[in-house]
């Protein structure tokens, strides 16, 4: 081997990709040549300094802020729900015979049928092995708001809620997600920097039995059927392929809903619930996909700017509590003692009164402004927007300008009590 | 069942499940090249959190223009592009900063020198071909087997350009050390 050879061949040498001749002949001619030796002695080093810096670079991973960003604010991609009816499911062959194999099985509870091979116990049966579901929920008729949003759902070995991700783009605190594991949902508030944890071990049968568990949809529908409650008219979807179930409420309440199942895996593709309420049609459109689809294990938590105001209810002691007070008055009490301590520059009080957003973040909204005494605090009133509950009461407090010009800084808090946790506490929510 | 994306899947897979209304697979695009391009842009501005924000904007940017990429399997030096735009970009408001405040505060907290914006540096000015592998091999943490499976270039060819760059890296930065010491016989 020569110099020039030797020099091609260095950088696959370093790399250890030779084979063992040609590595053998490589280093035979380092230890034989000075100058080569000495190139290679200096290549070695400057991948040293390569590897070592790339290593700075490691672990720092930007997937949870730049996919925050972009499922937050997409919203140009075709999503799966503008192709309701355009189901491109494929029959083949084989499951054809499947399918009508079930069909045997399950013909006594067949009634009036468009697609013999199916029964609604096939549906609830297939739920049995789906471990993963991703869903979105549209309501066309209502302007556009925190119902429409999309779910993540992983479900454990006993068919039970393990954990769930939703994700809504319009809410009153801007986009926002949750996650919720363990009996405990975090909330992170995008626009507001906010990422709080509360205590909800309901939310999991609340969101089960409401939205997204097509398993539990079904099976309601079977009992329907049973106890003649609904007619279920069962068709092909418009596509041909798609079984469509179209179910009818007899009571008159003008209720009726669509169901399409892939014949495939009959499973729940699509459910369009059209409801009267008020005089008024509302359409509920939702969409199930992935279904089996592993979820990212980063879907599950938060990788949040260091800069959030985190909040934990489930640990943090937060609010004022209630004893023997009755609503009105320990409204007048949170809100006395929230300014009091804004007044003596206690952050952390201040803090733990608000939601119990830590004292550093007071500081930093607050710190600059001199407040003097409080004025007045209103008599308070039961909170007027409805589920939301406590009161909310108005106040006046005097502040004082860099001049030492007096102001006066007029608002109405949002109070009530802090959640699951702590029932018998009560916070500053909102309305500053 | 529905597809699924994996670490292994080809960065084309990501790209058509992200157009297919899948905007998670994205994550994966991220995962694999955000230490290579934060790398690049740190050798560019010296600066890795800037270089870090200016990455974030770009992996948006791309994302956002996903459906305008041609050819998936160049997806790297497409979003080194993107990350070229975006700079260029905050380099004009930059100047325009540094026009009204003179921009003391930059001047006075300038980073100590632990990072290797030497070397970074010269590893953003390689030629582009030779950049791609670099950054990738080493910053993106890939073999030189996965390198080449990824730009679809024969291993040989890896190796030849890793070559070329190692040569061109130890010129540059000998050059660079020289100069420096020049300065200092000067001063």
């Amino acid at each position: 081997m020569n110099c020039r050879q030797c020099k091609d061949q260095l950088a696959a040498y370093l790399e250890g990709i030779l084979d063992e001749n040609a590595a053998l002949a490589v280093s035979r001619h380092l230890e034989a040549c000075a100058a080569c030796a000495a190139e290679a002695e200096s290549v070695s080093a400057l991948r040293g300094r390569l590897a070592k810096d790339a290593a700075a670079f490691r672990g720092r991973s930007l997937a949870e802020n730049v996919l925050q960003r972009v499922s937050l604010n997409q919203t140009h991609f075709p999503r799966r729900t503008n192709m309701l009816w355009k189901y491109k499911g494929r029959l083949t062959a084989a499951a054809a015979l499947v399918a009508v194999a079930f069909g045997l099985v399950f013909l006594t509870v067949l009634t009036k049928t468009a697609t013999p091979a199916y029964g609604l116990d096939q549906t609830v049966q297939a739920y049995k092995g789906v471990r993963y579901i991703h869903l979105e929920e549209q309501y066309p008729s209502l302007p556009p708001g925190d119902q429409n949003r999309q779910m993540w759902v992983e479900i454990d070995e006993n068919g039970q809620l393990k954990r769930m991700r939703i994700e809504m783009l319009v809410t009153d605190d801007g986009p926002k997600a949750v996650v919720w594991e363990k009996g405990k949902a975090t909330v992170w508030m995008a626009a507001k920097k906010v990422l709080v944890t509360v205590g909800s071990p309901e939310m999991a049968d609340a969101w089960c039995k409401t939205f997204f568990d097509p398993k539990l949809a079904v099976e309601q529908l079977l009992r329907d059927e049973r106890d003649g409650k609904i007619e279920i008219d069962r068709s092909k979807a418009d596509d041909g392929q798609a079984i469509k179930l179209t179910v009818t409420y007899k009571e008159g309440s003008g209720a009726w809903a669509v169901y399409l199942v892939e014949p495939e895996t009959k499973l729940v593709t699509d459910i369009e619930k059209h409801v009267v309420r008020d005089g008024a049609e509302i359409v509920a459109k939702i969409s199930y996909s992935d279904y089996n689809k592993p979820i990212d294990p980063l879907m599950w938590t938060f990788v949040v700017p260091s800069d959030v105001v985190v909040i934990d209810e489930t640990t943090q002691v937060i609010g004022l509590e209630k004893g023997a007070m009755t609503d009105e008055e320990i409204t007048v009490e949170v809100a006395r003692q929230f300014f009091e301590a804004l007044i003596a520059r206690d952050y952390a009080k201040a803090g733990q009164l608000l939601s119990g957003v830590p004292a550093k973040k007071i500081e930093e909204w607050f710190g600059k402004r001199t407040f003097t005494r409080i004025i007045a605090i209103g008599k308070p009133a039961p909170q007027p927007i409805p589920l939301v509950g406590g009161t909310v009461v108005s106040f006046e407090v005097e502040e004082a300008g860099s001049d030492g010009a007096k102001s006066v800084w007029k608002g109405s808090l949002a109070i009530r009590p802090v959640g699951k946790d702590q029932p018998t506490r009560w916070t500053i929510h909102g309305g500053i | 069942m529905g597809c699924q994306v994996t670490h292994t899947d080809s960065d084309n897979d990501c790209v058509a499940m992200c157009l297919n209304g899948h905007p998670e697979a994205f994550r994966h695009i991220v995962a694999r090249y955000d230490a290579a391009l934060v790398s690049y842009l740190a050798g560019r501005l010296r600066d890795r959190d800037r270089a870090e924000e200016t990455a974030e904007e770009a992996f948006a940017r791309a994302f956002m223009a996903l459906r305008g990429l041609r050819k998936p399997e160049s997806i790297f030096s497409w979003l080194v592009g993107i990350a070229d735009r975006v700079l260029k970009e905050e380099a004009r408001h930059a100047r325009r900063r540094f026009e009204l405040t003179e921009d003391f505060e930059s001047k006075a907290q300038a980073a100590p020198a632990v990072p290797d914006y030497d070397l970074e540096q010269k590893v953003a000015a390689l030629p582009m071909t030779l950049r791609e592998v670099v950054l990738l091999r080493f910053y993106g943490g890939l073999s030189c087997s996965e390198v080449s499976q990824r730009l679809g270039i024969p291993i040989g060819t890896v190796t030849k350009r890793l070559s070329r760059a190692y040569e061109n890296l130890r010129e540059s930065l000998a050059e660079s050390g020289h100069a420096r010491r020049d300065s200092e016989v000067l001063r």
